[in-house]
Parts: C-alpha cells; structure tokens; sequence
C-alpha cells in the first residue's frame, strides 16, 4: 500500500488525481511552481511543495528538482498525470532508477513507443494495421522524393519523435514538397531535437478513434472501449465522446482486439491509450499509442463507472486486475467539453485574465473537472485547458442536451474563453447527427464569414445583450451626469478588448 | 440627454431606446425591464417575463463584452451622435485597411517569399510566421501585387503590426 503519492502535475489534472488519491485513505502531495502559488491543485492536496520557477523548463519539466522532493517527502509513488514529463522515458527511468514507484508504463515501453518509426516498425510486424507510409526515418530530400512516388499525394509529412501536430505538414503536390519538407524538419529540431520524419498517405476526412486500455504487471489486458475524438482543431482535441457513433458492433470488436494486440506487443502495463484513424470504409489503421492518463479519460469513467486513476494506483501496486473483460459493460452515452482559455475569433490564441467569477453548471448527469476557482490567474506559461465539463446521458441526444444546457450555465467573469465556440459545435446539426471527422472545424467553423458562427440560434439571447448594453450604458451615463468620473476604476482588469 | 442607441451586436445593428427607468424599445418593441446587479460581474436582466443572467465579462467606454446563454456577445453601444461621427470616420478608415495584412499574432518571422512588386494570387503563401514553435503560413487575403513589406526575416513581430500590403 503506498502511503504517500506525489502528484508531479498542475490545473485540472492534479485535483483530479488527488481527489481519488485521498478517496483511497492515502497522502497526496503535489509541486507548485512560483506561477501556481495559489493554484487549485496545492488547495486540494494534502501536502504542496515548491519547486519555484514560472516557465515550465524551471518548473514542471525540471527532473531532479522531482526526484530529489519525492525522497525527501518519502513519497512512495509519482503520478505524471499528461503532458510535461509523462511520456518521457529518460524521467520515467529516473525514478524507476531512485527506489519510487512510477504510475504509468516502464521507462522501456514507453521509449518504444515514444518515437512513431518504431512503433510503426514494431505494429506492422504484430500484424496491427498501420497508415501506408514509410517505416523508417528519413533525413534527406531526395530519398523523401523518391518514396513519396510510391506512396501518392496527398501525404502528411510527420516528426519521428513527434506530437502536438509539431514537424507535421500536409501536402497535396509535387511542387509544395520541398518547402513542406524543409519546415517539418525545422520545426521537428526546434520541438524534439531531432529532425529525422517520415511519411504518411493521408487518409481523407478520417475518423480519431482510441481505445482505453488497463493492463497489470501480471499479463492481464482488458479494454474499456473506445473514445471519439474526431472533434479536433490543429491536432488539439475539443470535444470528446464514448462511445463513438460512427462504429458498428463488428468495427468495434476488431479496433479493441487491435488495441489488445498493440498494447500486448510493446509488453504494455497500467492505462494506455491505443489512438486509430478510421476512414469512410470503416479500415482502422494505427496511429499512436499514448503512454499515459488521457486528459479524456472521463468520458470512459462515465460510460463504465471505473476509476481509472485508481486501477492506475493499483496496478503500480503490482496488484492484479479485479476487472475481467466480461464483467466491464458499456452503458449509456458520454461526452466532454474542454473549456480553454482562448479567443476562436482570433486564430484560437490564448487569452489571459484573473478569474473574478466562476460558476459551475450542476444537475444530473454532469461532471466538472477543472483546475481554477476565483482568483487564478491565468497566464502564459502554461496549457490554457481551464475545465472539463462532462455529460452523461441514457444515450447521445440525452448527453448532448445536457450538454448544451450546462454550457450555458458555465458563468466566468476576468477572461474570455472558447464557451460559446463549443455551443456552436454542440448545436451544430451534422455534429448532433454524428456525422463528423477530424476536419469538421477546418471546412465547417474556419470557412464562415467573421462573426456568422455567433448569430446561430441566438436570437433571444442576442436581445438580452442588447438590453443589457443599452440598459448599463444609459445608467452609465445618467450616473456620470451627475457624479464625477472615477477615471482610475475604468478598465483596471480587462485587456482583452482592442 | 439622448437616450437613444445604436448597438453592434456580433456585428448586427441594433436600436435601442431606454424610455424610463423600467421601459425599454428595441428595434421597436417595447418591454418592461429591471437590471438587479448581484456583484461587480453578475447581473439579472428581466426582460418582461423572462430572466436571463448576464456575465459582464469586460467593459472599456462604449464597448461590453457579455457571457449570456453560453454565448459571447460583444458589444459596442453609441449613441445616436456617436453613431454618426464613427460612421464617417470608419468609411475611410476602410479605405486604408483593405490593403494591409496584420500579424494574427506575436510571433518571429521565419522566411519571406515575396518581395515588393511581386504579383500574388488569393490564398497564396507571402511569408512564414512562427509562433509557438509552430510555422504559420501567412496568405494574401485577395491577388494584387505586393505593394510593400514592413517585416524582415528573423525579427520579432508584435499582434496587430502591418506585415505587408498589397494593391
């Protein structure tokens, strides 16, 4: 039994994981850099510690800065949560190598399936179908030329150690593939340190599907379905859901068993995620295997009623699985929103701010994972994901009209989010019928006229903001006619109006 | 004093006349209103019988921005006077925008791939913006000719600076 588990992590993901720590009787401690002084995450663990620094390399990614107050809190167990240094091998072998137990898969696996050529390399050799391309690296122009032949246009161009859609291109002719080349290993470098890539024929309009999977120490896999992230905008995911609508039963047997056979050939343990493309036709081919808690985990804890955080704990325990395939039932239908801190009429860019007002939408079916509460400042230096609101709902209609009841009763004041984006999405007709793949926000949302996107199904509201403006500009007015001006109170926390 | 608005809603015109204290015409049609303000951020607009709570989100003279419903409302109210002094200043203040292209964002640029007096096509890449280690192709929003380029290669761009323009 651990006694102590440091929570090596920061915003939503950090109080999540404490809360199921605390649940099971043990300490959760967390980091908090000189950014995250007043974080949520330090409020709802047991024990918080600094780790100074405000940028991420001085803070969060900073591995002997970890190590050396894990042991010296005597914490029995480091979860990463996602991001930062979950799914780097040289830190998982860190503290393999110092006596504590890592939450997650070996430093091993992880390696493995780190660097997209190898898992390509070793998926293509187990039999599990992966996107036609190239298997090895690729570092000079010519070769790269002369193998796109083979493959055909249009073609996506990818970093070998990449993600995030970093050192990624797509290109659809001869005459574009220079200069896509140049910029994908440039940016490749500049992100991993490491320019080689390697090509891909890009599936058109594909569907993202993954598959959640949980394996112990002992040789026991089991899945829990799959997820549909199709809703995505620059290889960011926005909005989530489980099960996927677009699979059939027989579709559906053949991506689990596929993301069996992944996890089994790279000796898999604790909860991975095996992430597929799948085309018009239904072909389900290998696209990545995430080595680590998925920040949409939720929508599976939904539709299966398993802690995942917990089975996590226990499989580091070197417990076995209680959990057998037969007895872990699909029911019902769910689906997240992920609240960022970011401007849709501005390219998505980040938007900063102090939280003045915040509250969270509550009724059945619904659960909020978030990271801030009044007072936090949100900043540039780290991931603008602020909450995860999730439905839950007998089926998809139902999940999706709580949805859309619980975004508009999301209340934030201090900073401007992406909240009525999602609306958009969310009352958005082919996404309510299910039909909708990984370019839906790029040929749907990006292809509108500014501001066309805010006038769908808004019309009453759309009469309250003018009340309202009119209403608080007249009583502006009438006020200052009278007293003086407060020049000093205008605009002293805003910023975000040009 | 005029009591009578002209308000851009997400882009649609809007009029508004505030006859009393709890009388209110838009667009014509009148309602009986109360505004209650719970704290500096959260209001409850009435608007006959129906209740809606309002998140003023950001206020700088006559613009507000709005959380109403889930959705973001940005709005800028003038009054009749204003409306007709911003019109005439915004026809030429067109004129002059057309032309320029602005940075979407701050950013470092990377790589030029015109120069002044080149001929460019709606859609065509003109220079590579990186910004968070990511490259942005930056596109000429119509064809015309580069009329002029106010960045080079290597230097840092604020949002909002003129890139280039195009004639």
């Amino acid at each position: 039994m651990f006694k102590k588990v440091l929570i090596f992590n920061r915003g939503e993901i950090a109080v999540r994981i404490a809360k199921t720590v605390n649940e099971l009787g043990m300490i959760s401690a967390v980091l908090y850099s000189d950014a995250d002084r007043s974080a949520l995450h330090t409020r709802y663990s047991d024990e918080s510690y600094s780790i100074g620094g405000y940028y991420p390399a001085e803070s969060y990614l900073d591995v002997d800065k970890v190590i050396s107050t894990a042991k010296r809190i005597k914490a029995d167990a480091i979860h990463p949560g996602y991001g930062f240094l979950s799914e780097n091998a040289e830190f998982i072998k860190a503290v393999e190598d110092s006596g504590i137990a890592f939450i997650g898969p070996s430093s091993k696996t992880v390696r493995v399936m780190g660097k997209k050529t190898d898992a390509r390399r070793l998926m293509h050799s187990k039999g599990v179908p992966i996107v036609p391309g190239t298997i090895d690296p690729i570092s000079s122009l010519e070769e790269a030329k002369r193998l796109v032949l083979g493959i055909g246009f249009p073609v996506l161009i990818k970093a070998s150690a990449g993600g995030g859609g970093k050192g990624m291109k797509k290109v659809t002719k001869m005459e574009e593939f220079d200069d896509a080349f140049e910029s994908a290993k440039r940016e490749a470098l500049k992100a991993f340190k490491d320019d080689s890539v390697f090509i891909e024929k890009l599936i058109e309009d594909p569907r993202h599907i993954e598959v959640q999977i949980l394996a112990d120490k002992h040789g026991n896999y089991v899945h829990l379905f799959e997820r549909e992230c199709s809703m995505q905008r620059r290889h960011q995911k926005v909005i989530e859901e489980a099960p996927s609508s677009c699979l059939d039963d027989a579709t559906r047997k053949k991506i689990t068993e596929y993301a069996l056979l992944a996890a089994k050939a790279c000796g898999y343990y604790n909860a991975g995620t095996v992430e597929c493309l799948v085309d018009k036709n239904n072909n389900i081919y290998f696209l990545e295997m995430n080595t680590r808690l998925q920040v949409e985990h939720p929508v599976t804890e939904l539709i299966t009623g398993i802690d995942l955080v917990r089975e996590q704990i226990f499989i580091a325990m070197d417990r076995k699985l209680e959990l057998t395939q037969d007895n872990i039932k699909l029911r019902g239908h769910a689906i997240e929103c992920r609240i960022y801190a970011e401007d849709p009429d501005n390219n998505f860019l980040p938007t900063t701010g102090k939280v003045m007002l915040h509250r969270l939408p509550s009724g059945p079916g619904l659960r909020v994972d978030r990271g801030i509460d009044f007072g936090s400042e949100v900043g540039i230096y780290y991931d603008p994901l602020l909450t995860k609101l999730c439905a839950y709902g007998k089926d998809r209609t139902s999940a999706i009209e709580r949805m859309n009841i619980a975004l508009s009763n999301y209340l934030i004041a201090g900073l401007y989010t992406n909240i009525s984006f999602l609306k958009w999405i969310i009352n958005n007709e082919k996404f309510k019928k299910g039909d909708y793949h990984i370019n839906f926000i790029e040929k749907e949302f990006q292809s509108l006229p500014p501001n066309e996107w805010k006038k769908h199904g808004t019309k009453e509201a759309e009469l309250f903001a003018t009340a309202f403006a009119a209403i608080f500009r007249n009583n502006k007015r009438t006020q200052s006619a009278v007293l003086p001006v407060n020049h000093s109170e205008k605009n002293n926390w805003g910023g975000n109006l040009e | 004093m005029s009591n009578d608005y002209q308000i851009d809603v997400n882009s649609v015109e809007k009029e508004a006349i505030v006859i009393s204290s709890d009388r209110i015409a838009i667009d014509g049609k009148e309602y009986f209103y109360e505004l209650i303000e719970n704290n500096k951020y959260h209001y409850s607009l009435r608007l006959n019988d129906r209740v809606y709570e309002v998140i003023k989100v950001d206020e700088n003279k006559n613009k507000i921005v709005i959380l109403l419903n889930g959705y973001y409302f940005f709005c800028n109210v003038e009054t009749r006077l204003e409306n007709k002094a911003s019109r005439i200043v915004s026809v030429s203040e067109k004129a002059k925008h057309r032309s320029e292209v602005h940075s979407p964002m701050p950013g470092m640029v990377l790589k030029i791939k015109k120069k002044p007096g080149d001929s460019v096509d709606h859609g065509e890449s003109v220079l590579i913006l990186e910004a968070m280690k990511m490259e942005n192709d930056i596109k000429s929003p119509f064809s015309g000719f580069i009329k002029d380029i106010n960045v080079s290669e290597g230097n840092p761009v604020e949002k909002g600076a003129i890139l280039f323009r195009i004639e």
